[in-house]
This record gives structure tokens, sequence and C-alpha cells, in this order.
């Protein structure tokens, strides 16, 4: 008999064969398809491999790419701080209904992201023929890819934050306020230092799906070389077009982007888990 | 000091609080004792301008305070799970309504250190500045809190469930404490409880709540002695309560025949007879008797024992007696006994109360019959 018997009743080989399946299954589907995007970038060697970085269109790409990031992310950490405050510590009617509608991006279908846009703002749109007549150009350009993005990445923030600020309750504030402080100063020296480690967490998320969202943009880009192409769909053109060194190089900057947003992630969980909201998703 | 007028205060189609009206005098100590849901934390909210009322008027110092934002009230909150913040120092906390100040009205740094230590000296936790919250006990966050409110000099200090989070024996310590507190800084306050041994114990006076309303106001043994409802008699400490029949003042209470003699005209009316513990006497039998009460079970509690008595009817009672009597009467458990009442406060309603004593002298002066004067 062994000295510590455990609580748990499973045999030994029932646990290390539940280890090995999952790990298993890990190797298949995650670790053994990032190296073969590693391993396909550099199958030619480095040279080629740098080459197909520093080409005009993918330069370009990266430029789009982390432009629609610099813009979605800093909008959807405002309105994702703003919505979770309203609805984490005030109490309001029609307050179940913004909570649906903050996962509602998460619930739709990508693809029907970004037709939303173009039967908005699209030539045949209800708003397309007006924007056209000012020269305002949307749907294929620049502006398109920033709203579906911000659409998509829409929930990020606010998810991570309403359950811990719900969890942190109003008492904080309260007291600040009983002392004092202004709306703004309490916001400042109480609330975002209470959430942010949340904060950053939920920004980081963000921003690896606006870096990595293809669906939605997808739709709206129009797929011009150089010009409405994010490093995702670039990835795609150049598979498309059997250039094979040249996607899976800048598939691997994808990649990377994974790995770095996923080492942040466990860093900060590891760090900070007592202020970071319990996952559900 | 305060003066709180016909406040009204509903949340949906619940009714907090139905026309309250209440004077603190200045440095008065004031409690607010109810059980849970009776509005006394709705009105402590509504005296600090955390919650506003429906209607009715709150006044400082004379002047309307009712629309007055809770920033400008100048009143010091002290909240029942504290609300430290969490990520400053001891030190930052009881600072902070100094330095959210404008610069105009802002003490200087060197003042600002000098006025957290008095107060760290005066809640008696010098060399902790440094400390963060989570790294102090409950008592020492409690007094954090305490200090954090009186660093802004606030006109009146307000505390909600102040010893509501704390282990029994710190709130003992922590309530005298604060009782000395208030002797020496003579502060207007309010507190929060619904606990009335430390109402009793803390408060110059106690103002009973019970669905909104205000049940009774006076001193702790004012209180006491002269519950002004059955309501108020039963929420102060442990009671028994006989539902009776009241006949030309006898009343028959557990067994035994008791006189009210101010209810001697009352002719036959029903009633509730409430009987405090240690107002119970446990007698002994040698042998059951028809429609006798059972001893079921006894608890030692330090100098008192308190015994649980099945009455024929089925209901428990409780009664309180010496160690030393309890001793010396052998009581077992299944044993039959006596109960002997030696004075309960019989309500008709809650208007009309009487006090119902034995008409006989029997052992000891506690048993003398005495009409009864309120």
């Amino acid at each position: 008999m062994p000295p510590h018997r455990r609580p748990v009743t499973e045999p030994r080989w029932m646990r290390v064969t539940l280890c090995l399946l999952a790990l298993g299954f890990l190797t298949l589907f995650l670790a053994l398809p990032l190296a073969a995007v590693l391993g396909q970038a550099l199958a030619r060697g480095v040279e080629p491999f740098a080459a197909a970085l520093v080409t005009p269109d993918t330069m370009a790409a990266i430029r789009l790419t982390l432009l629609t990031a610099a813009i979605a992310v800093p909008l959807n950490l405002v309105f994702g701080l703003a919505a979770a405050w309203a609805i984490a510590k005030f109490r309001f009617p029609l307050r179940g209904l913004l909570v649906t509608l903050i996962d509602l991006p998460f619930s739709v279908s990508p693809v029907v992201s970004g037709l939303i846009y173009v039967l908005m703002f699209g030539l045949q749109g209800w708003l397309g023929p007006t924007l056209a007549a000012h020269g305002i150009k949307i749907i294929f350009a620049v502006p398109g890819i920033v709203l579906a993005t911000i659409f998509v990445t829409l929930p990020f923030v606010a998810r991570e934050l309403i359950p811990l600020m719900e969890a942190q309750g109003r008492e904080e504030e309260e007291a600040a306020i009983v002392l004092g402080a202004g709306g703004w100063r309490t916001f400042l020296l109480v609330t975002l230092p209470n959430i942010k480690w949340g904060l950053l967490y939920g920004v980081l998320l963000c921003n690896a799906r606006a870096m990595g969202e293809f669906g939605a943009v997808s739709v709206v880009s129009g797929h011009i070389r150089g010009m409405t192409t994010t490093i995702p769909l670039h990835v795609e053109i150049l598979y498309n077009e059997y250039d094979f060194v040249g996607a899976f190089a800048v598939a691997s900057l994808l990649a990377l982007l994974a790995l770095v947003t996923l080492a942040a992630k466990t860093f900060l969980e590891w760090v900070h888990r007592d202020e970071l909201a319990a996952h559900t998703r | 000091m305060i003066d709180i007028r016909s406040i009204t205060k509903r949340f949906g189609t619940f009714t907090a609080l139905k026309e309250v009206s209440l004077s603190v005098e200045p440095g008065e100590l004031v409690a607010l004792l109810g059980p849970s849901g009776s509005g006394k934390t709705t009105l402590l909210r509504i005296i600090a301008g955390l919650e506003f009322p429906d209607s009715g008027e709150v006044e400082f110092e004379g002047r309307p305070a009712t629309d007055l934002s809770a920033r400008d009230r100048r009143v010091g909150f002290v909240f029942q799970h504290f609300a430290l913040f969490r990520h400053m120092s001891v030190a930052d906390n009881i600072s902070f309504g100094l330095r959210v100040r404008e610069p105009a009205r802002r003490p200087h740094k060197a003042e600002i250190r000098e006025r957290v230590d008095h107060l760290l000296d005066m809640v008696q936790l010098r060399g902790l500045a440094g400390r963060y919250p989570s790294q102090l006990s409950g008592g020492q966050r409690q007094r954090v809190a305490l200090a954090r409110a009186l660093a802004v000099e606030p006109r009146v200090l307000l505390l909600d469930e102040p010893f509501g989070a704390l282990d029994a024996q710190v709130r003992k310590d922590l309530r005298r404490w604060l009782r000395h507190l208030h002797d020496d800084l003579k502060i207007t306050s309010v507190f929060v409880t619904h606990d009335q041994e430390e109402a009793m114990e803390v408060a110059d006076r106690v103002v009973v709540m019970d669905h909104g309303c205000i049940e009774q106001t006076g001193a702790p043994k004012d209180i006491y002695d002269h519950p002004a409802s059955a309501f108020v008699y039963r929420f102060l400490g442990n009671v028994n309560s006989f539902p009776c029949v009241i006949e030309d003042g006898w009343v028959q209470v557990a067994g035994a025949e008791l006189m009210a003699a101010d209810l001697a005209r009352a002719g036959r009316r029903e009633a509730t007879a409430f009987v405090r513990p240690h107002d119970l006497e446990v007698v002994p039998l040698d042998r059951p008797r028809r429609g006798a009460a059972h001893m079921r079970h006894a608890v030692v509690l330090g100098p008192m024992v308190r015994v649980e008595v099945d009455l024929a009817d089925g209901q428990t009672v409780e009664a309180e007696i010496g160690r030393e009597a309890f001793d010396r009467l052998g009581l077992r458990p299944h044993q039959p006994v006596a109960l002997l009442p030696r004075r309960a406060q019989v309500f008709l309603d809650d208007a009309v109360q009487a006090r119902a004593v034995p008409p006989h002298s029997g052992k000891g002066e506690e048993m003398q019959w005495r009409p009864r004067s309120m």
C-alpha cells in the first residue's frame, strides 16, 4: 500500500492514459501545425524567408494590420471600460439586453459581421450611395476593415472587466467620494488601479484577435494587394498563388504573435491571478 | 446636528423607509438597531448622501443637505467590509481624503504626514503605515478605515455595521475602544447594528427600527426597561413568548398564575406574555405530573447555565440560571420540572402592555409582589 493514499479513486493507468490523450491531441492539432508553418517557411533557407517578409506588399499588409489594431484596440478599450463600468456598478433598465449585445460578436459568424457592413456601407447598401456622393469610401477600403475589426473584437475588454468589477463592488468608489474625491479622480485613483491587470489582459486578447481576424475583414476588404490586405488576408493571397515560402513566412509572423500573446497571457494569469476574473470561455 | 424629516425611500416596490424622522444632537453617539431589512442601513446611507430619499428632508447644522452630494457633506463613513483601497498602503489610505482636496485647501505634504502619524497613533497602528490592507487583520483594517474617515475631520461619523465582519473577541475589544474614542473626540456619530448588545454597550441613544419605521428611541436602559412594543421587547435580547388569556388581571404563564395589576379592569382578553430567560425559575418535580414540563438540555455558559425546557404543549422555552443554583437543583435531562416566572411583560396589542408578577411573596425578594409602575 502506498504511504499516501489519495482521495481520488481513478486508478493510475487511467490518469496516465488521460494525460497522454490530452498531450497527444495538443501535439497533433497545435504543436505539429506550428512546426509545419515554420518548417515550410524555412524550407528553402533563411534568405527566401527574409526576402518574403520584406516585399512591398507584405510590408503594406503589416502596416495595415498595425494601423487597424492601433485604432480598434484603444476604441474597444474605452468602450469596454465604459460598458463594464455601467453594467457592473449600476442597475438600469435594459441592462440585461446590453450584456447580451456585448456578446453578440462572439455568437455571430465573422462572415456575417462583415456582410453587415457591406449591407450598410456598400454601394448597394443603405448608406453607400450617400457616402459615395460625398467621396467617402468605406467598403473595400481601410475604414471598412477597421470597422469590421472593431465589431469583432468588441467583447474582449468588456467581458474581462464585467465579472471583475462586479466582484469588487462599489464600496471603494463610495468611500472615495465620501472622502471628497470627484468622479474623475475616483476613477483614476481607485477604479483603474483595481482593474489594471484585468484591463491589460483584455487588451492583450483584443489585440491578438484584431491582428488575426480573417473572416469579417475578408468580406469588406476587397483584397487589393498592398492596399487593403491585412496579414491574414495576405497569407491567403500568397498561398493561393502557390507562393508557399512567402505564405508560410508571413503566417509565421502570426504564429509568433500568437506565441507572444500566449506567453504574456500566461504571465499575467500567473502573477495576477487574484485580480483577473475567472474565465468561462 | 443632523435633522431628518419624514424621509421615505423605495427600491422598486419595496419601501425601505416610511416617513422616518430623527434628530441627532451634537456630540451624540446614536445606534440604529434593527433586524436586516429594517431600513437602518438605508437611513445611514441617506445621511451620508450615498442614497437619496424619494421624499423628506435632511439637514446638517440647520442647513438643508438633502440635495448635497456625498462629496460635499463632510461626513466620515466606515463601511461594513472596510472598503479600504486595496492597492494603497495604510498611510495612503488614511491620507486619501486630504490628498484629493483642491490645491487651495490641500495641506502640505509634511502636514499630511504629521496628521497620518497622529491618526495611526490614535488607532494604535503606529509602525504599520507601509503595510497594505491585505497584510492586516480584520480588526486592524477596521481601525484603518476609521482613521481614514477621521482624517478629513468630518462633521459626522457614520458607521455601517462597523464590527459585523469581525470575530467575537475582536468585536468586543473594538467596540469598547470605539466608545472611549468617542468620549475623547466627542464627534457626532451614528452607527448601524443588528446586535442589541452592541447598541446597548456603545450608544448614548438607541433607535430601534423595524420595517422601515422607528419603533422606539431612547437611552439603552430606558429601552430595555420600558420597551414600547412587543417587537422591541422581543428584539432586545432573548425572550420566551407565551400566548395567553388575561382575565381581570390574572394570567397563566407556563403553568403559573401571575397578576398584572394594571390590567385588572381590562376584562377577558387574548394577550402575549413575554418572559426573559433570566426571569424564569426552574423547579425540579419529584414525580411526573399531568401537564408538567420536562427538562430537555442544559448548556453551561461560564457562570450561567442555559436550560431548555419542553412544555406539555410542545413549545420549547429557555431559562437562564446561575451555575451554583443549577448544581444545587441537580437537573437532569427528561426530568419533570415546573416553571416559575418571576415577572412577565403582557402585551394586549402593541399599544397596551403591563408587567405581571406572582401575587404572593415566596422565597427571596425577587418574588415579591409589587404594583407595576411605568
